[in-house]
């Protein structure tokens, strides 16, 4: 008898506890799930809303009009010319940011003072606001008294002045290299933390059965990094998405169309032709084929990946 | 041989990186003249600081634009901040449905495309008579800075043993009061860095205030050195290089403060195995 009352009172603390527990936890998250609702629920759940519908800035009632901006879409030049753009963009800046933030890593995975301060150097790019990025390489690559211009001809790899962002593929070219030059500094760290948690004794184990740096490299080091390289592609490939300052202020999506992303796309579709329907539907397929991605991005960012 | 391939190697990859930063402090020493002549001179002839005097004197819009995002950005990474200490906190320690629902939301966040909440946003402060103003750009500015700060934030408390705050409460301290008396303390620099990262972000985004600003006296930095300097016939660009370098100060101060944490708070996620 005092036993089972014993137990259905302890039963009854616990349940107390679960319930003081769940009413803290939800007041703890309430400030954060109101703001996040007005702030990104809402805009997102409107954004979708407008996709369907005519609409602009000033219209009180926006039009349905079923899926007939996806329709559009479709046969719209101007929108594959951005999902090209994007996916150059995008390839290009992630493998040229990986590549160079993978070199400095190896270079810089020792400790010493001075490498600790070549490695502060190496990051600085990374915090340099993108539009001062954009403009520093806007008026490196300017066609008429760019540096890059001069040194390329004095070195002898041009004859003449390129004219960078009046030709199409020279622009594209321009905006990746301040691209991978923000950039890098993110793959680098990522990299550096990745290399650091190489357990010695398995590098000195395979040392030991007579592997060289190279095999080392190739068959310790690289499968270690895996889930570091994986994460920290994801994460960039989805911040380059959304990647608007530097194309704006480099190019503002032109030669005509050489340099627009989808981000640009929308942007011009909504604020400069006050087609919010349309920028609506573009956006919403782009957020569609990201949210694909979704499941593999949330396990990284969980770190399941990397465990 | 190795050695002084790597050797090389790393003088290439500082050349990169470093050459684009003394250009623009050169750049920004030179008259405006020198700026645009060939052949260029590597070091200012004879450097002047005519430049800055002329941001901060002759144009006053810059110093509007430096105040504008101050407030918008000390007042994004206010709410951020606190909101991301008590949310984090909760995603840390409990475990309901609910929290885990949410953390998967926050995370999917980072993924929604900017521009199509911003469309809405627009839409939806010029309904309340809130385009060009603070406010607007401050909600805007929590749409991306929220997100991500509440996530590093659970990633510091994560890291505090949970066995602390329960000698806590066992010595009678509420369970909120364990948070700020106990748990807080030790995240000290957890909490600097999600502060630091969020004035960063909102400091460094254009997108937002180009849409959502339409006069001077509102516009902040980024607009700013995009409306102001660069010309459809003509760009300042010794002066656009001052401001840039003006610009980007306060950003690399706030990141010295901070470096050691952030770059722990970013790698700790990754680096589990």
């Amino acid at each position: 008898m005092g036993q089972r009352a014993a137990a259905s009172g302890r039963r009854r603390t616990w349940r107390w506890r679960y319930l003081m527990d769940l009413a803290y936890s939800v007041l703890l998250l309430a400030p954060v799930l109101g703001v996040l609702l007005v702030v990104v629920g809402y805009p997102l759940v409107r954004g979708v809303y407008f996709s369907f519908h005519e609409a602009t800035p000033f219209t009180e009632v926006p039009r349905f009009v079923g899926f007939d901006n996806f329709a559009r879409l479709l046969g719209d030049p101007t929108f594959h010319t951005a999902v090209v753009n994007t996916l150059v963009f995008n390839t290009a800046s992630v493998v040229g940011g990986l590549f160079i933030g993978f070199a400095y890593a190896l270079l810089l995975n020792r400790d010493s003072r001075v490498v600790r301060l070549t490695r502060a150097i190496a990051i600085m790019p990374w915090i340099v606001p993108y539009v001062v990025v954009g403009y520093l390489f806007l008026f490196m690559f300017n066609g008429r008294m760019g540096i890059i211009n001069y040194a390329l001809q004095q070195v002898g790899l041009i004859q003449d002045f390129l004219p960078w962002f009046s030709r199409g593929q020279l622009a594209m070219t321009a905006v990746i290299t301040a691209n991978i030059w923000q950039q890098y500094p993110f793959f680098l760290l990522m990299l550096l933390a990745g290399l650091q948690s190489v357990p010695a004794e398995v590098v000195d184990a395979a040392r030991v059965d007579g592997a060289g740096s190279l095999a080392v490299f190739r068959y310790v080091t690289l499968p270690h990094l895996t889930g570091i390289i994986l994460i920290s592609t994801t994460l960039m490939i989805i911040n380059n998405f959304n990647n608007f300052p530097i194309i704006w202020t480099m190019t503002s999506g032109g030669p005509v169309n050489a340099t627009t992303t989808l981000v640009v796309l929308v942007f011009r579709t909504a604020f400069n032709d006050f087609n919010f329907g349309y920028a609506a539907a573009i956006a919403t397929i782009w957020l569609a084929s990201l949210l694909a991605f979704s499941q593999i991005y949330i396990r990284a960012m969980r770190g399941e990946v990397a465990a | 041989m190795e050695r002084s391939g790597s050797a090389l190697l790393l003088v290439l990859l500082l050349a990169f990186t470093l050459f684009p930063l003394f250009w623009m402090v050169s750049t920004s020493l030179k008259t405006t003249l020198e700026a645009t002549d060939l052949p260029p001179s590597w070091l200012p002839l004879s450097p002047t600081l005519d430049n800055y005097r002329k941001l901060f004197t002759e144009r006053e819009g810059f110093v509007i634009f430096v105040q504008n995002s101050f407030i918008v950005c000390a007042a994004t990474t206010a709410i951020s901040t606190l909101l991301s200490v008590l949310g984090g906190y909760a995603l840390s320690r409990f475990d309901f449905r609910l929290n885990r629902v949410l953390l998967s939301i926050i995370l999917v966040a980072n993924i929604f495309p900017m521009v199509l909440l911003l469309i809405s946003l627009y839409e939806f402060f010029a309904r309340l008579q809130l385009l060009d103003t603070y406010t607007a750009l401050v909600l805007s500015f929590t749409t991306f800075a929220l997100p991500f700060a509440v996530w590093m934030m659970k990633g510091f408390i994560d890291s505090v043993p949970k066995e602390i705050e329960e000698a806590a409460q066992v010595d009678g301290c509420s369970r909120l009061k364990a948070l700020f008396s106990v748990v807080l303390p030790i995240i000290t620099p957890g909490t600097m860095a999600v502060a630091v990262f969020s004035f960063l972000a909102a400091w460094n985004n254009l997108l937002f205030p180009l849409a959502l600003t339409s006069s001077l006296e509102k516009r902040t930095v980024t607009v700013g050195l995009v409306l102001t300097y660069v010309g459809e016939t003509q760009t300042r660009w010794a002066e656009l290089m001052a401001a840039s370098f003006v610009v980007t100060l306060p950003v690399v101060i706030a990141f010295i403060l901070v470096e050691r944490f952030m770059v722990k708070g970013l790698a700790a996620g990754a680096v589990k195995g």
